[in-house]
């Protein structure tokens, strides 16, 4: 009977604790698109920003080309790191060092990667608020997520793939990349897409990097502002509530968009295989 | 006078500090199919690992003694890579890689600078048949490869193997994890392999060594109990342990 009465209580908590997560994620997605929602007009989405039309659209390209710039730059920096981390390090000691280092980077406020890009970039090695010192910082912001995600996916590929190319003669190196890294893609993307999503969401690290200038970026060292720069400046002014909202719903589409692609792609490298 | 490709000298192989092979000394005649026998942990796979180096993969073994390859010392006279090319592995479960059944054959030779269409096509081709998989899977070579039976994975890691033309073949329980069937089909590959191949092979099955094995070895505690023509070891065994290990394994 107690035993009973017990599994019925764990039963009960966790079914709360699901409902309570399904339903504050739901409360708050349907809060940002009805409120949001309608607010979107044309008018947001006009070619240039002027204090009339309060148009989002330069700080969308800015968020694509941001995210881009930024995978670009941490992507293969990220590989290498993890391939070297999970094949090639000897020494146990320097290898569990280095990656406690990376997790506990990855878990700092994001401020920190914020006041240190400012402190280097924008104002030590003179890049001004721009596109390429918010670039550098979030990429030093998502590599340990990435090196970390990475490396685990590389880890966890069964030995037997490793034997089996070495037993061909094939070189370390041609075992990671073209053994190991495919076998491990899936477990690579997700930590692309989670870092993407960071890059996409932060605003801390980038105010004092990027700066928030409201233009569409020209070039690397111009300065400018991503969707969530975007959404933080409309609630620091306080009078445009109506529009960060526009802007929160038209984020979060982009947030599904990207993982929407991204699984798509994983799910599309998966049928060619047949 | 027989042609020793491989010669075994005073080899020692130590994981940490527990002495899994101790003093080993034997040889491989070139074109012959030398089985392996002996209980389980008796330290025949880590024979097996040792003469085409993937014990290296381990920074926990170390290796003492000698290994001649064509009276070259396996470790001080060639390269690893280059070893590994001339002595090739088939292991216990079938590894194909995750790409089509023409990748996994032509990965090989394609990290070994054959980059010709015509040549792997022909590689493919061959190698396929060898391994007696070429009438299954000829129309499909665009097909992953972890879509095949167990069977055929087995014969496909054979050619992926065969394919970068090794002069040994290890074999490390090939047909162990397979239905009768295909183990049959693997023993004629092996038959047939052995006019071009020097092939050692671990097996559980005394059926399977009598069948394939023109030499066993009988391997105990890391140590080579025995090894004679298959025929004379299985007939008259000297050793009292040979004795019943056979007995008991034909059980
Ligand atoms: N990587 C390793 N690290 C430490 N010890 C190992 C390692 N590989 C094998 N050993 C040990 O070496 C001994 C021999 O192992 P091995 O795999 O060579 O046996 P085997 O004769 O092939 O057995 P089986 O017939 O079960 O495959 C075992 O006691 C095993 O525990
Ligand atoms: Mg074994």
């Amino acid at each position: 009977m107690k035993r009973y009465a017990v599994s019925a209580l764990l039963y009960l908590a966790a079914a709360f604790a699901a409902a309570a997560t399904l339903i504050s994620f739901l409360a708050i997605i349907a809060d940002i698109m009805i409120k949001g929602l309608p607010e979107i007009s044309l008018k947001l989405f006009s070619p240039v920003y002027d204090g009339e039309n309060f148009s989002m659209l330069p700080a969308c390209i800015n968020t694509v080309f941001m995210v881009a710039f930024v995978m670009a730059l941490s992507l293969p920096a990220a590989l290498f790191a993890a391939i070297y981390l999970s094949e090639y390090s000897e020494s146990e000691t320097i290898c569990r060092l280095i990656k406690s280092a990376v997790q506990t980077l990855a878990s700092l406020p994001s401020i920190i990667y914020g006041i240190f890009g400012y402190l280097c970039f924008t104002v030590r090695m003179k890049m001004g608020f721009s596109f390429i010192s918010g670039a550098l910082t979030m990429s030093l912001m998502v590599l340990p997520i990435m090196i970390v995600s990475t490396q685990s996916a590389l880890a966890s590929v069964s030995n037997q793939i490793r034997e089996g190319g070495c037993a061909l003669g094939a070189t370390k190196a041609i075992v990671a990349l073209k053994l190991l890294v495919p076998a491990a893609k899936r477990g690579i993307i997700s930590g692309a897409i989670l870092s993407a999503g960071k890059v996409v969401g932060e605003t801390a690290a980038l105010i004092y990097t990027l700066g928030s200038s409201a233009e569409m970026i020209s070039g690397l060292f111009s300065s400018g502002r991503t969707i969530a720069v975007h959404i933080y400046a409309m609630c620091c002014e306080g009078l445009y509530v109506d529009r960060a909202y526009a802007a929160s719903a038209v984020i979060i589409i982009i947030v599904v968009v990207i993982n929407a692609l991204a699984n798509f792609a994983a799910l599309k490298s998966r049928e060619e295989r047949w | 006078m027989v042609n020793e490709k491989i010669c075994i000298q005073n080899l020692s192989v130590r994981y940490g500090d527990v002495n899994i092979l101790k003093d080993i000394s034997t040889f491989f005649k070139e074109n012959s199919i030398t089985a392996l026998i002996g209980s389980s942990g008796c330290g025949k796979s880590t024979l097996l690992r040792t003469i085409n180096r993937l014990t290296d993969l381990d920074g926990n073994c170390a290796v003492e003694g000698k290994i001649l390859l064509d009276k070259k010392d396996i470790f001080r006279d060639i390269g690893a890579n280059e070893l590994r090319k001339r002595v090739g592995m088939v292991f216990q479960k079938p590894n194909p890689f995750d790409m089509s059944i023409y990748d996994n054959i032509a990965f090989g030779p394609r990290i070994h600078g054959i980059k010709s269409k015509i040549d792997l096509d022909e590689i493919a081709e061959n190698t396929l048949r060898s391994a007696a998989l070429w009438d299954e899977v000829k129309d499909y070579l665009k097909k992953n490869a972890l879509k095949l039976s167990g069977g055929q994975q087995q014969r496909l890691c054979i050619a992926r193997a065969l394919a970068v033309k090794p002069e040994v073949l290890l074999m490390d329980e090939a047909t162990s994890a397979l239905d009768p069937t295909s183990a049959a089909k693997i023993e004629e590959v092996m038959l047939e392999l052995k006019q071009r191949c020097t092939i050692i092979a671990v097996t559980h099955s005394m059926a399977q060594a009598i069948r394939i094995s023109d030499k066993t070895v009988f391997l105990a505690n890391g140590m080579i109990i025995e090894e004679a023509d298959t025929a004379k070891l299985f007939t008259s065994p000297q050793e009292a342990k040979t004795k019943q290990f056979i007995k008991s394994a034909l059980g």
